[in-house]
């Protein structure tokens, strides 16, 4: 156990460094470069003075030692600034990844439960009605894009009976609780929508395969009800697996988010990300999108080991 | 004698008639009642989405061309769906929309599997440490979140690969710039798919045969692994054609995909959040026809799914 969570952690590590050495490739493509996004517009700025700034900076060298400058900084704790927000990246990145972390936490509070319920009801019957009107459910909500959902909620509920705010933050930062959560709702609703539909269909094939097990027989036969037989038999065995597709679908999540949070205008990561590259702020993309990578990463490597501790008849 | 040696024709008759495993298949998708129905739907669409040119003949307008003087106006019998925020057709962009994205999930479909593909079959098929490899990035890129990544890819400026600014920005370039960054970064679902059925083949004694025959590595995969796991890489394909309309509807909506003047179903979305009090209609049939498409899609593959396993229970 221990010998395996430590190579999968070395995995994840040397991952780590690979993917970001190839983005701060491709974020070195992204038009213009870090210094005339700085001085853009100065017109103090001579050429002979630009090519001094770029020595002085070192946008001047190589590929290589500019990636290994950049590393050195990074891991002394200096990320840069972020040339759009004007403060230190990582001044921008906590607020946004609490941000983010309330979005998803929401999310799955609501989709999991959700989809167990409909997946299991789906289960009990196999192409019966219930399943397949919960079927097309889960296919529409498969096939429906999100950001669609997101505009058609906005015109019918905020704009036409303004019910529910349009965006998904209050204005003010000392708004009440209740205030910060009416407006997090349509956010949430479409991340549900969004997360819920392969979730569905999930659960449904675990629970009908858990269903015809000798063990969900055995409690049939002894007469037990049926919601006990589904709920503490077949559910809590069709849950194991579940924890290894959220972990797998915890980068698709996190695609929604950025486009959630870019059209209620919620300052989270995916947000953060889009105006980053929006705006060329070379120094936050980077960052944003490693540490995008990296929580991924991690959530993968914690189901894993969730996975065998949870399941005791798995051993590493 | 003569009556003799002649088979009486009801006789043969009742023996049932041959059939072609694809007749079969073709029937048991037709039992598939919704994935009919989604594949009549996608069909008209397409048909729909083909008449742009000539409708736009008919009706002698230009999709690209502005009228300031004509914003927002309803149905008319020149516009029979009204003009967007520049004063420009939106039937006619909705239909050349259309045609670019659904060519792009067709496109874009095609090289992502020709790329899983051969990356799963020789991991599958080779084994050992090439496969450890390649399947350890495979797992990677698929816990990836794909549309933080699709944007920066999608925001590389070409001109720094040495480039030219026309040839960058044309609309062919764009159209395959996208299909590229979409392969690139979905290829490993296929790739898993592939190198499953590899393995299943690899080691059936038909392959062993051939191997000792003298048959090579390409030659094994060409001619007895590929054709014996087509079902699947069929199934597979047809329900990726949808999940990639979705992302460049998402990409273009979000800037990053077809840009203006070029339509798509994705980038007609833009600006609908502005517009969203004045002209709501703007905002609604772009994802219509996006959902719609896409709801199609999804059923046909799962009509496909069921039509080519033997297995495979209806949904």
């Amino acid at each position: 156990m221990l010998k395996y969570s430590l190579s999968r952690f070395a995995q994840a590590v040397l991952v780590v460094c690979v993917m970001s050495f190839l983005l701060f490739v491709i974020i070195g493509l992204m038009p213009g470069d870090p210094l005339e996004a700085m001085f853009d517009g100065n017109p103090s700025m001579t050429p002979a003075l630009m090519v001094q700034m770029r020595e002085l900076y070192g946008v001047d060298q190589p590929l290589v030692s500019r990636y290994g400058n950049w590393v050195v900084a990074a891991l002394h704790g200096n990320l840069g600034y972020s040339s759009l927000y004007f403060r230190p990246v990582l001044a921008v990145l906590w607020p946004a990844m609490a941000q983010t972390a309330k979005l998803l936490g929401l999310t799955l509070l609501f989709s999991v439960p959700l989809a167990m319920l409909l997946g299991s009801l789906a289960a009990r019957k196999p192409n019966g009605f219930v399943d397949s009107l919960i079927g097309v459910f889960s296919f529409a909500a498969i096939s429906l894009p999100n950001f669609w959902m997101s505009l058609l909620l906005i015109i019918l509920l905020s704009v036409n009976l303004g019910w529910l705010p349009a965006s998904g933050t209050p204005m003010s930062d000392d708004a009440s609780f209740g205030l910060t959560l009416k407006h997090m709702v349509l956010p949430v609703l479409v991340m549900v929508l969004f997360h819920v539909g392969p979730l569905i269909r999930y659960v449904r094939a675990a629970m009908i395969e858990t269903l015809s097990a000798d063990f969900v027989r055995t409690a049939r036969a002894k007469g037990l009800p049926d919601r006990m037989v589904m709920t503490r038999h077949a559910l809590r065995n069709a849950l194991i697996p579940m924890v290894t597709a959220l972990a797998l679908g915890f980068g698709h999540l996190f695609s929604g988010a950025l486009v959630i949070e870019t059209i209620f205008g919620m300052f989270g990561m995916g947000k953060m990300i889009y105006d980053a590259i929006a705006n060329v702020d070379f120094n936050l993309a980077l960052i944003g999108l490693l540490l995008a990578i990296i929580v991924v990463l991690a959530a993968n490597l914690l189901a894993d080991l969730a996975y065998a501790v949870l399941d005791p008849r798995i051993t590493l | 004698m003569t009556t003799l040696t002649q088979t009486p024709p009801t006789a043969r008759n009742a023996l049932p008639q041959p059939q072609t495993i694809w007749r079969l298949r073709f029937d048991k998708f037709r039992s598939h009642r919704l994935a009919t129905w989604a594949l009549a739907v996608l069909v008209l669409l397409i048909f729909m989405c083909l008449m742009a040119w000539p409708l736009s003949l008919y009706l002698g307008i230009d999709s690209n061309k502005t009228n300031l003087m004509a914003r927002f106006q309803g149905p008319t019998t020149l516009h029979w769906l009204g003009t967007d925020s520049l004063g420009r057709d939106v039937l006619l962009r909705l239909l050349y929309g259309g045609q670019v994205s659904i060519a792009i999930g067709l496109v874009a479909t095609a090289l992502m599997s020709v790329l899983g593909i051969a990356i799963g079959a020789f991991a599958g098929f080779l084994g050992g440490r090439v496969d450890n490899v390649l399947m350890r990035i495979t797992d990677v890129l698929v816990a990836l979140p794909i549309i933080p990544l699709l944007i920066v890819l999608g925001s590389i400026d070409m001109t720094k690969l040495g480039l030219s600014e026309a040839a960058a920005s044309s609309p062919l370039f764009v159209f395959l710039r996208m299909v590229t960054i979409i392969a690139l970064v979905d290829w490993p679902t296929m790739a898993r798919i592939a190198r499953a059925g590899t393995l299943q083949m690899r080691d059936r004694d038909y392959v062993r045969a051939a191997t000792v025959s003298g048959a090579g590595r390409f030659y094994n995969v060409f001619v007895h692994v590929l054709p014996n796991i087509s079902t699947q890489l069929i199934v597979a394909a047809t329900l990726t054609v949808g999940r990639i309309i979705l992302l460049e509807s998402t990409l273009s909506f979000l800037g990053f995909g077809i840009v203006a003047p070029t339509s798509s179903w994705g980038n007609m979305l833009t600006n609908a959040q502005e517009l969203m009090t004045s002209a709501p209609l703007l905002a609604v049939y772009p994802g219509l026809l996006i959902f719609l498409t896409v709801m199609s899609v999804n059923f046909v593959g799962d009509g496909v799914r069921y039509a080519f396993d033997p297995r495979a229970e209806k949904e």
